[in-house]
């Protein structure tokens, strides 16, 4: 379980700081996938960076299954992070750079490929694995970058718009997978995106940051509802203008 | 971004397809070099490790030649004999020791060419865990082949120096026989090294396939072994800096010359061996798209 309680943080400016998150209060609870949307600059990232422990000016608690998050052992319990501004080992194949945490951890050569093969052939690695990230376009690099994430099956899992390299099909596609991993392996899971169909599809719950502050935390169904009606309204206060209040066709400005 | 845009990833224009893999031997000998090249220099610097003994004693050898020469000379009769007396001792002793050294070397290289098979075979290289893998498995046949290797060796140097040294002109053609051992053992020898890495056979199943191998591809085997070892060629330049530098170049070379004899053998084995036995192994490593279901694809 994550519990943001009562939870600043803030940014360095030239002169004093400024407040990136502003005193927000959050529960993930255990297997939950929550999704996080708002415009820029809303510190959808920074939520992501402080459950990391990489941002320094903090106040309020932040614990994770009851630890500090200062203090949790983030390898040993398996904590997953995705970017956008992945990174791979360059000088590594693919099979090496997704096996890296298996191995890293200690796991047996048999045991890290066959999960490697495996993960990889869902994310349609399986030929690329013998290649360097050199070769590959910048959305296999990031398909890449999801698998080693998610091979060593993480507790929690956090992605900071994944899937923002892809193209839409593979985008559907890759959605699917993730969604299906981590239900498998029950992470808890926050998904930060733009995409309000992909927060919808991805989590159970949204939230809605806007100038570091949580305006609104709803089912993904809620979520969704609101979109539909916001859609239609616009939509309706569009043509509305276009016609004119007596149906008379006019440029609106009036 | 800025601060790490010194590490920038590289990436391609472009997906990577399946179609894109190596479809030849020569392909993957181009790809794996083009990948890999710092990890095939840093396999030659291992090898150079492990026959640091061997060329530390050929070294030496040319040393003491030169000693002899600096110190006893070679002005009288007597003299000349002397000095080719212990330099003909002293390369003997060489060659007997070097039984044991290449013995030792085995061990070491029964792990690198489980490397190299993964490179040619275009599998997942876990250097450790391949190395060790290739020890365990394989030493005790690489062991048996370098000793019979380096006895073969011995008994070349010990002909060749008792024609040199004989007085008896029939004895002096002798040094054709170590010739002809060489001709008929090293290729062989060589497609051995390979059959050990890549079937499970006993020794002498794999001697048997790697002769009957030879007599088949006698010319192209020979040819294939010269051009693999070419940079040895500066073992035998008498200059003993560019010879001790050769020494170094040449075998920190070896692993590329070893993936592409190694590729050439598969090659081979795929015509004349897996064929008909172990038709799993024809091909692998080489991508065919006619045999590909395009299910893992990107």
């Amino acid at each position: 379980m994550i519990e943001f309680d009562d939870f600043t943080c803030y940014y360095k400016l030239k002169k004093g700081y400024g407040v990136a998150l502003d005193k927000i209060s959050l529960t993930v609870g255990d297997g939950e996938k929550v999704a996080v949307v708002g415009p820029s600059g809303s510190g959808k990232t920074t939520l992501l960076k402080c459950i990391l422990d990489s941002v320094q000016y903090t106040e309020g608690s932040l614990t994770i299954d009851g630890t500090e998050a200062r203090k949790y052992d983030k390898r040993k319990n398996g904590l997953a992070y995705v970017s956008q501004e992945y990174v791979l080992y360059p000088k590594m194949t693919v099979f090496q750079n997704i096996a890296y945490p298996l191995m890293a951890s200690g796991m047996s050569f048999g045991q890290t490929e066959e999960l490697v093969t495996d993960i990889a052939k869902r994310f349609g690695l399986f030929r690329l694995l013998t290649r360097k990230p050199k070769q590959l376009s910048g959305g296999q690099q990031q398909a890449v970058a999801i698998a080693r994430a998610l091979v060593k099956k993480p507790a929690i899992a956090l992605f900071d718009e994944p899937l923002s390299n892809l193209d839409p099909l593979r985008r559907e596609k890759f959605r699917k997978i993730i969604v299906d991993i981590c239900d498998k392996n029950g992470s808890t899971v926050i998904y930060v995106t733009h995409d309000p169909e992909e927060a919808c599809y991805v989590a159970d719950k949204i939230v809605v940051l806007e100038e570091g502050e949580i305006k609104g935390v709803m089912s993904s169904k809620e979520y969704a509802r609101a979109l539909e009606e916001y859609k239609s309204t616009s939509a309706a206060a569009y043509g509305g203008e276009e016609q004119g209040a007596d149906g008379e066709s006019g440029d609106g400005e009036d | 971004m800025g601060k790490i845009s010194f590490f920038r990833l590289k990436k391609a224009d472009k997906d990577f397809t399946p179609d894109m893999l190596p479809t030849t031997r020569r392909g993957v000998f181009k790809d794996v070099v083009s990948l890999h090249f710092w990890t095939f220099v840093k396999l030659g610097l291992l090898i150079l490790l492990l026959s640091a003994p061997i060329h530390l004693l050929a070294c030496t050898e040319q040393i003491y030649v030169a000693y002899l020469h600096e110190t006893i000379g070679v002005q009288t009769q007597e003299a000349a004999e002397r000095v080719t007396y212990l330099s003909v001792l002293f390369s003997n002793i060489r060659a007997a020791v070097n039984i044991p050294l290449l013995m030792l070397f085995s061990v070491g290289f029964s792990g690198i060419m489980r490397v190299i098979r993964q490179y040619a075979w275009e599998e997942n290289v876990s250097f450790k865990h391949d190395f060790i893998t290739g020890v365990k498995q394989n030493f005790r046949q690489t062991l048996l082949l370098s000793f019979i290797v380096g006895l073969c060796a011995f008994l070349c140097v010990l002909i060749a120096n008792t024609s040199y040294t004989a007085e008896n002109a029939a004895v002096a053609y002798a040094v054709y026989i170590p010739m002809a051992l060489c001709i008929l053992c090293i290729p062989a020898a060589a497609y051995m090294t390979v059959c050990i890495s890549v079937y499970g056979n006993t020794f002498l199943q794999n001697l048997r396939v790697s002769f009957a191998l030879y007599s088949r591809t006698f010319f192209k085997s020979l040819f294939a072994v010269i051009c693999s070892g070419a940079l040895f060629i500066t073992f035998f330049i008498p200059n003993f800096y560019v010879c001790f530098f050769g020494r170094i170049v040449g075998t920190v070379a070896v692993p590329f010359g070893m993936l592409g004899y190694y590729l050439y053998a598969l090659q081979q084995l795929d015509k004349y061996v897996n064929v008909g036995r172990f038709p799993e192994l024809i091909g692998k490593g080489l991508y065919e798209a006619d045999k590909d279901s395009g299910e893992y694809d990107w």
